[in-house]
């Protein structure tokens, strides 16, 4: 069998981004709701998307020759067909949900994956403030059960392609609820502003992709409440704008944790792997602590 | 997408949305009017570390907070808060316009505050100094 083409749908989407967002950015303006744009904030999260798809320029490579590599080893062909292009679809988003939440329990991934949550405001241009270091958390592991399956490298990224696009339209606070059946089944601009919440009772639930399901089947849905108002961010939230800093700071946390003298190897090795917030001597805190000072003395999530 | 279309678009998209988002200003700058509305920000996101007494310097843009424990900072970045504890060593210095403290936190390493006014300049350092 000839290795099948398909298109590169995230650049071809790239138009329809910037329409989108000049017609969010409008329509907040005109209606003076459903959302809040600030200058830095929104250019920053612009320049973070374009860093990932210069990323994915320079180590694409490594992705898809370790695909092509598995690719060899597969117990099946399933071939082309348009089915096997919606299976693949439906379970490459069941891979989204474990790489998401390996993203938010792991540090490793998280300081990756951070960015994408370092932006106080929920808007179009939130979507698009993506990581330039995914290449380095290794995460495309979890994409060789697929490959082994059979489905085709080629078909497998055009599938992540437009799992990526249909997550653009959620980051927004224009669209309040849709309808019913709809929020039963798919994640929608409600689920995913609970995902980006730093309120305690918002912390690490949501992790869908596409399909909510997922988080309905491994208990992390948690639906959006009316009576408390996400506020978007980190726990720790930024200080700076400055595009580089907003690109490593974890993983520089990171080396620096792990690199501390007085250490045992053990206490390295879960700076690096122990959900973020972890810390040896229990100084810092994890969102389960979070959590459980929430529900014992009601607080809001600590910054200092 | 060819690249010599792809980043033409990119390029123009960026520039042309920033530039809208400056012209429209749908979100104005976050601004501390009051003490108590430092507080009010600093409490919320600091339950453990209640403020005790504010100083917002005459912009609104920065606010020196004090707590039964620690001394903090509270700024805005933009349209949002930010606050930090201050419990690592600072480095501050005066140009001009204002203070500059500079810390080891990889994410607030720079933390620039207006204070035009010279002797207000000398105030903020000596509390700072004093206090951390």
């Amino acid at each position: 069998m000839t290795a099948p083409h398909y298109p590169n749908v995230v650049d071809m989407a790239v138009p329809l981004f910037v329409a989108a967002i000049l017609a969010e950015l409008l329509w907040i303006k005109l209606r003076r709701k459903g959302g809040r744009y600030e200058a830095r904030d929104a250019l920053t999260s612009l320049l973070m998307g374009a860093g990932n798809v210069a990323a994915g320029i320079v180590f694409g490579f490594i992705a898809w020759g370790f695909f092509n590599w598995v690719w060899q080893f597969r117990l099946f062909d399933l071939g082309t067909a348009w089915w096997v292009v919606v299976l693949c679809f439906v379970l490459d988003d069941l891979r989204y949900y474990w790489v998401h939440r390996f993203g938010h329990r792991v540090r490793w991934v998280w300081a990756s994956h951070v960015n994408h949550h370092s932006s106080q405001h929920y808007n179009l241009t939130t979507a698009l403030r993506q990581t330039w270091t995914g290449t380095f958390t290794l995460m495309m592991v979890v994409r060789v059960p697929l490959l082994l399956l059979g489905f085709h490298p080629a078909m497998v990224i055009f599938v992540g392609g437009l799992n990526l696009i249909y997550q653009f339209w959620i980051h927004t606070e224009a669209i309040n609820r849709m309808p019913r059946w709809f929020e039963a089944v798919m994640n929608t601009p409600s689920h995913h502003r609970v995902h980006h919440g730093r309120n305690p009772k918002y912390l690490d639930a949501n992790y869908a992709g596409v399909f909510i399901i997922w988080d309905k089947l491994f208990g992390t849905f948690v639906p959006e409440d009316e009576n408390e108002p996400v506020e978007y961010g980190l726990v720790r939230n930024l200080g700076t704008f400055n595009l580089l800093l907003v690109a490593f700071h974890e993983w520089i946390a990171l080396f620096r944790d792990v690199l501390r003298p007085g250490l045992t190897l053990q206490q390295r090795l879960a700076y690096a792997l122990a959900p973020p917030g972890w810390s040896h001597d229990g100084s810092r805190l994890t969102t389960d602590r979070i959590k459980e000072q929430w529900q014992t003395k009601g607080s809001s999530t600590p910054e200092g | 997408m060819p690249l010599n279309i792809l980043l033409p678009v990119v390029i123009a998209g960026i520039a042309g949305i920033t530039l809208l988002i400056l012209l429209l200003r749908p979100t104005p700058r976050l601004i501390f009017a009051t003490a108590d509305e430092a507080i009010e920000a600093w409490n919320h996101r600091n339950p453990f570390h209640p403020a005790t007494r504010a100083m917002v310097n005459p912009a609104g843009t920065h606010a020196l907070i004090v707590t039964e424990t620690r001394p903090g900072l509270l700024w805005s970045m933009g349209a949002d808060p930010v606050t930090r504890l201050l419990d690592m060593p600072l480095k501050l210095t005066e140009h001009d316009k204002g203070l500059v403290v500079r810390t080891d936190d990889v994410t607030a390493p720079k933390i620039s505050i207006p204070l035009h006014d010279a002797e207000l300049r000398r105030n903020w350092r000596a509390l700072l100094e004093d206090i951390t």
